[in-house]
């Protein structure tokens, strides 16, 4: 009599997919909306996933990665996406805070080098990072500034175009990063390169496309990948990148678990899975960002992108407590 | 009969109002982003030299926009109005583009045009051999005035010319055979009929720049702070929600303020028939030079951007040469690649389009009801005024949140609806102002006198008001469909990957380094509206009633 009770019980547990706990045939990632275009990771790596493993991926893009950590902070009590992917560490702390990701060290996670690694407890997995650098036309620099203190210099008057930290991710790493050199000094030296920028955009798009490629300005704060799109799409090695010699400052993307996701098991499959030679050496052509498996090999035009191993060091965990007092004192540099 | 009629409708407006406005903001604040309810925060932001300087600037950039627009604007619109000449319809739908371009594109524009190396620049230099460019306009307050005015001047041309076009000759004529002169024309005929919509727009104008986010930063610099730029700056990149949901407050009741004065002055009536459009032959020399010139100013200053994004999506540079080429649409149409998640560029401008007819029609309608209370001896005439207008004061990143937190708790998809919706709320506003405007210069004594010989107020309504209302409906329809397809930030939140739209492939575009095809989807936009604005213009020009 149990017996029989057992079998239509395994059959239903069976379609249900909860037998051993790994039976996931489903996945719902949020992401930004530039990992889904057409030129972006997504439309390879996903398929590449679902044949691997027989799992239906749903990706839903958020519009922007800002976006996103807001949708999952909403959704915190009844989660609808299992991966939140294209955190960067600028802006974790947010989703750290506010609790959504869960723990989950993938099993090669000590091929990651180790500044690259984004949070002690792995709530975020590191897939991508780039160095902030400057990024100048060649046509119109010969000799770039080589350091901050360069750049202090009255022949770069109204040379650079910079981003806004309150409103763009690069814009706030490259604050961290005279953050990083200059320690709580940063706002004087804010105050002596105030005569070499030309302005404050709200967004990389409006800085690099807007103004850097229109000849407004001869540089541009980027990163250093964004010369090795030039080479491999136009075939030119005009734009060209700086990285400061007090030392380099990486932003690094990464993706988690949600806290009390559906597809759990399926989830960190994705997140072992995006550590794979055949999902990094994706990225470097589709995101234009170093991948951070070191054994994947890099396109040809990654020639002229810039790195250094003198990274300087910023605790990313600072910014939940020191953010507000660093942008006061940015604004009241820049004269706002 | 009547007043049941007006309730019921007031009434069925409210319940929409507080749905489709009340249930996605409460739900966003009870959620927790919203923030506390102390009284703290305000006296912390007054009190603060800081807050106290932006709240003056953006007073003082938005009255300064809405001079500029005025000043600009209206010999447009009486050119529009009085006079018809080849290519008038297609002028006035191209005129009306600007109103569209996301702000990456009108920065763009800018920079090619009035930028240190731009066109204007670079002509003054060769012209006049300077060394560095003598116009530096960008990066500076004036860059945003201008801006601002650049995306209202439309504004005025429609709406004004609107009205001005319905001045009944006669009334011209009987004036000047008693030996007024053209100013007494003016002032005392002419300009009591046009005064409603001069202030509407100023009105429109001033909310426009008063909550302008974008356009501020990037054209002004990171020097130029508006309340909305504090807003976000608290909000989402301190997640001070408390202080910023006061300064939000504050902004709506700063809004709110606005509008009641504005609702204060109230004009009725004037001498409303057939006005006969002149040609250009009968004027006289000077005023043919004059019209000539500002048609060549203003024109340059409008068209000079659009027409740089045309020249920039046919350009390519490859190994350092620049080539002309179409191979950027090539690439929006025929695209190589592959895989698609979502929309291919095609599919979103169907997308784009149907989202924009929606919440034109739900704008519109809406828009067309509460003119007519507001019109009408209505008690709480000034709280549903403000309330009307108060959509251009909440944030369209707030409605979606909370769209998205109902749609959770319901265990629905809401996105494509959520995104009609917030289209048709914020361009509520703006029909709401052109038909009202155009309502109340209707002749009352033509409805009284309809209602004399027998006609219901309903059908006296659709009969008398309705045809005479044909250019502000015009005027209605064109902004809602615009401000739809111009809408990113909402849909960028909302659309999931699926409902990608023309803006959201513009952003995307130029996030992947695809600078080329930016600019052609601009351009596709750019046609797209000024496409559907000579459709919806001509449509309207034939509705018969």
């Amino acid at each position: 009599m149990k017996r029989l009770l057992l079998i239509p019980l395994l059959i239903v547990a069976l379609a249900c997919g909860c037998i051993g706990g790994n039976d996931d045939k489903e996945l719902t990632i949020y992401t930004y909306d530039s990992f889904v275009a057409e030129w972006g990771p997504g439309p390879t790596v996903v398929p590449m996933f679902e044949e691997k493993y027989g799992i239906t991926v749903n990706i839903v893009s958020m519009g922007s990665s800002g976006d996103m950590i807001s949708r999952a902070i909403l959704e915190k009590d009844d989660p609808k996406a299992d991966i939140l992917l294209g955190i960067n560490d600028v802006q974790m702390y947010r989703a750290f805070s506010e609790d959504v990701l869960a723990e989950y060290r993938p099993d090669a996670y000590e091929m990651i080098p180790d500044h690259l690694v984004m949070d002690d407890q792995w709530r975020l997995t590191p897939f991508d990072y780039g160095y902030m650098a400057i990024v100048y036309d060649s046509q119109k620099v010969d000799n770039p500034p080589t350091s901050f203190e360069d750049l202090k210099d009255e022949r770069w008057k109204d040379s650079l175009i910079v981003e806004d930290p309150r409103t763009s991710s690069p814009g706030l790493s490259f604050m961290l990063w005279t953050v990083a050199a200059y320690g709580d000094d940063f706002d004087d030296y804010w105050r002596a390169i105030d005569d070499s920028i030309l302005t404050v955009a709200p967004s990389w798009n409006t800085a690099y496309y807007g103004m850097f490629m229109e000849g407004e300005a001869p540089m541009v704060v980027s990163y250093s990948t964004s010369p090795a799109y030039h080479l491999e799409y136009e075939d030119t090695d005009r734009y060209k990148s700086v990285i400061f010699e007090e030392g380099g400052f990486v932003q690094i993307e990464g993706a988690g678990i949600v806290n009390g996701a559906e597809h759990e098991d399926a989830a960190k499959k994705f997140i072992d899975f995006m550590l794979t030679e055949e999902f990094q050496r994706e990225l470097p052509l589709t995101q234009f960002m170093l991948p951070v498996n070191p054994n994947v090999e890099l396109p040809a035009s990654y020639e002229i992108v810039k790195t250094t191993d003198d990274v300087l060091d910023l605790d990313r965990t600072l910014l939940a407590t020191h953010l507000d007092t660093w942008t006061d004192d940015w604004i009241a540099a820049i004269g706002g | 009969m009547l007043a049941r009629g007006r309730h019921a409708l007031l009434a069925a407006l409210a319940i929409a109002f507080a749905l489709a406005i009340g249930a996605p903001l409460l739900s966003v604040f009870l959620s927790g982003i919203g923030g506390g309810g102390s009284l703290a925060p305000f006296f912390s932001i007054l009190e603060s030299g800081y807050y106290r300087d932006v709240i003056a600037f953006t007073f003082g950039q938005a009255a300064l926009s809405v001079a500029v627009t005025l000043v600009v604007g209206l010999p447009g619109a009486y050119v529009f109005a009085n006079y018809s000449f080849r290519g008038r319809e297609q002028m006035l739908a191209l005129a009306t583009v600007p109103f569209v371009l996301p702000s990456v594109l009108v920065v763009l524009g800018f920079v090619i045009f009035f930028g240190n190396s731009g066109v204007v620049n670079t002509a003054l230099m060769g012209l006049f051999n300077l060394e560095s460019p003598p116009l530096r306009i960008l990066y500076s307050w004036r860059a945003i005035v201008l801006a601002h005015s650049f995306y209202n001047i439309p504004l005025v041309f429609r709406l004004v010319s609107a009205v001005w076009s319905q001045l009944d000759e006669r009334m011209r004529e009987a004036a000047y055979n008693v030996g007024a002169s053209r100013w007494d024309v003016f002032r005392d005929i002419e300009f009591p009929l046009i005064r409603q919509s001069v202030l509407s727009c100023a009105l429109l104008t001033f909310m426009y720049s008063f909550t302008s986010f974008a356009i501020v930063l990037a054209l002004g610099g990171a020097r130029y702070t508006t309340i909305e730029v504090a807003i976000y700056n608290l909000a989402m990149f301190r997640g001070a929600y408390g202080l910023s949901s006061a300064l939000a407050l504050l902004q709506i009741a700063f809004l709110a303020v606005v509008v009641w004065l504005y609702m204060g002055v109230r004009v009725h009536g004037g001498a409303q028939g057939v006005r006969i459009k002149r040609s250009f032959t009968s004027l006289a020399r000077w005023q043919k030079a004059g019209i000539t010139a500002y048609a060549g100013c203003v024109g340059a200053f409008l068209f000079g951007p659009l027409a740089s994004i045309v020249g920039e999506s046919l350009r390519r540079t490859v190994h350092g040469e620049t080539t002309y080429t179409l191979a950027w649409y090539k690439e929006l149409f025929f695209p190589d690649t592959q895989g698609f998640i979502g929309a291919s560029p095609p599919q979103a401008i169907v997308n784009s389009i149907t989202f924009a007819v929606l919440a034109m029609a739900i704008s519109v309608g809406v828009g067309l009801a509460a003119a007519y209370l507001l019109n009408g001896p209505l008690r709480g005439r000034g709280v549903m005024g403000v309330a009307t207008m108060l959509p251009l004061g909440i944030s369209t990143v707030t409605l979606a949140l909370g769209y998205i937190v109902i749609g959770n708790r319901l265990g629905v998809d809401v996105s494509f609806w959520a995104i009609v919706l917030i289209h048709a709320i914020i361009s509520v506003p703006f029909s709401v102002r052109t038909l009202s405007s155009s309502l109340a210069a209707i002749d009352t004594r033509l409805v009284e006198a309809a209602q004399g010989v027998g006609a219901s107020r309903l059908r006296a309504f659709f009969s008398i008001e309705v045809p005479l209302l044909k250019g502000g409906l015009i005027a209605a329809a064109v902004f809602s469909f615009a401000i739809s397809l111009g809408e990113l930030a909402a849909a960028f939140m909302l659309y999931g990957g699926r409902y990608t739209t023309i803006p959201i492939y513009i952003y995307r575009y130029i996030g992947g380094y695809r600078f080329g095809s930016a600019a052609a989807m601009g351009v596709v936009l750019m046609a797209v509206s000024a496409v559907s604005f000579y459709v919806i213009d001509r449509m309207g020009a034939r509705m018969q009633f």
